[in-house]
C-alpha cells in the first residue's frame, strides 16, 4: 500500500509518475461512485478524466482532515451531478417528497421476457430511481463508505440518508421479489 | 411492505450480524433471503470498467496543459522583451541623437503594421510548430 502523504508530495512536487500512480490507485473508486449516477459509459469516462485533472489542480488544497478516498469521492461525486445539471441528463432533486413517492412502474411481459439476468434486471432497476437513491446505494454498498463519510461527500444530512437507503432497498426487494 | 419488519431486517445485515436473524416466521425468512440476495447483489463490482491505459491518457492530458502553458508564458515573454528593446533602443538613440530618433520613430509608425504582422507571424509560427509536435508525441505514445 502506498502512503498516501508520500503519494501526495510527489504530486506536488509534479511527479507525473506520482500522479499516474495515485490514479491508478483511485479510477476504480470513481468509477463507482460515478457509475450509477451517469447512465451512459462514455459520459462516465469524460466525468472520470474530469475529476482527476481537477484533483491534480485542487491537491495542494487538500490538508489531510480527511481519507484522501473520501476526498476525491466527493470531488467526483460533485463533477458527476454538475455534469448530469450541465447537460440536463435528467432532473436532479431537491425535495425529499419527491422522493418518498417514487414507485417502480410496471414491466410489459415482453419486457421481463427479455430479462435474462438478474444482476441487470437490479441494475436497471437502480437506474430507473432517482439520483439520490442511486447515490446512496452506490456509495454504500459498492464503495462501502460509512453514512457519516456519504454526509461528507454529498452534504445530505445522515439521518436523511438513512431513511433513503431504508427506503431504495426495500422498493428493490420488493421488486425483486416479485420479478422471482 | 411491512416496514417495521423490513427496518429490523435491514439494520441487522448492516450490523454483519453474529446474534441469530430476527425472523421465525417463513414469511420473515422469506424476507430476509430477499434482502441478503438484494444485499449481496449491491456489493458486486460492475462488469465495466474504464479503458487500459486510463491513467496515462490522463496524465498526458495534463501535461499538454502544463506545456500550453509554459509556451504561453514564453510567448508573452518574448513579446515583453520585444517591447522593451524597442522602447530601450529608442531611449538610447534620443540620447545620442533626438533627430536620428525622431525619423525612426516616424518610420515605425508608417511601417508599424508590418511590425504588428511579424510579430503574430511569429507567435503563429511557434504555436503551429508546437502543436504539430505535441501531435507527433501523441502519435508515438499511442
Amino acid at each position: 500500500m502506498v502512503d498516501e502523504r508520500e503519494l501526495v508530495a510527489r504530486v506536488l512536487r509534479q511527479d507525473y509518475n506520482a500522479f499516474e500512480e495515485l490514479v491508478n490507485q483511485y479510477q476504480q473508486l470513481v468509477l463507482y461512485v460515478v457509475f450509477r449516477l451517469a447512465k451512459n459509459q462514455q459520459d462516465r469516462e469524460d466525468i472520470c478524466q474530469e475529476v482527476f485533472i481537477k484533483v491534480h489542480k485542487n491537491l495542494h488544497r487538500f490538508a489531510f482532515e480527511s481519507k484522501l478516498s473520501t476526498w476525491i469521492a466527493t470531488i467526483a461525486y460533485q463533477t458527476a451531478i454538475n455534469y448530469i445539471k450541465k447537460f440536463r441528463r435528467e432532473p436532479v432533486p431537491n425535495e425529499p417528497l419527491e422522493l418518498d413517492s417514487f414507485y417502480f412502474t410496471e414491466e410489459t411481459p415482453e419486457q421481463l421476457l427479455g430479462i435474462q439476468d438478474e444482476r441487470e434486471y437490479l441494475h436497471q432497476l437502480i437506474l430507473q430511481m432517482p439520483l439520490h437513491y442511486r447515490t446512496v446505494l452506490t456509495l454504500y454498498h459498492l464503495n462501502e463508505f460509512s453514512l457519516a463519510e456519504i454526509q461528507g461527500i454529498t452534504g445530505i444530512p445522515e439521518g436523511t440518508l438513512k431513511s433513503y437507503l431504508f427506503r431504495a432497498r426495500q422498493l428493490l426487494k420488493t421488486k425483486l421479489s416479485q420479478h422471482r | 411492505m411491512d416496514d417495521t419488519r423490513d427496518q429490523l431486517l435491514q439494520e441487522w445485515l448492516d450490523r454483519a450480524p453474529d446474534s441469530p436473524p430476527p425472523a421465525t416466521t417463513s414469511d420473515e425468512q422469506a424476507d430476509l433471503l430477499a434482502y441478503q440476495t438484494l444485499f449481496s447483489q449491491l456489493e458486486t463490482p460492475p462488469t465495466v470498467g474504464l479503458p487500459y491505459g486510463f491513467a496515462r491518457r490522463v496524465r498526458q492530458q495534463l501535461e499538454q496543459r502544463a506545456h500550453r502553458r509554459s509556451d504561453v508564458r514564453f510567448y508573452l515573454f518574448c513579446v515583453g522583451l520585444f517591447v522593451v528593446s524597442v522602447l530601450g533602443g529608442y531611449s538610447l538613440l534620443v540620447l545620442v541623437d533626438a533627430e536620428l530618433a525622431r525619423q525612426t520613430k516616424l518610420v515605425v509608425i508608417q511601417h508599424s503594421g508590418a511590425l504588428l504582422a511579424g510579430i503574430v507571424l511569429f507567435l503563429g509560427i511557434q504555436l503551429t510548430n508546437s502543436q504539430w509536435v505535441q501531435q507527433q508525441v501523441n502519435a508515438w505514445g499511442r
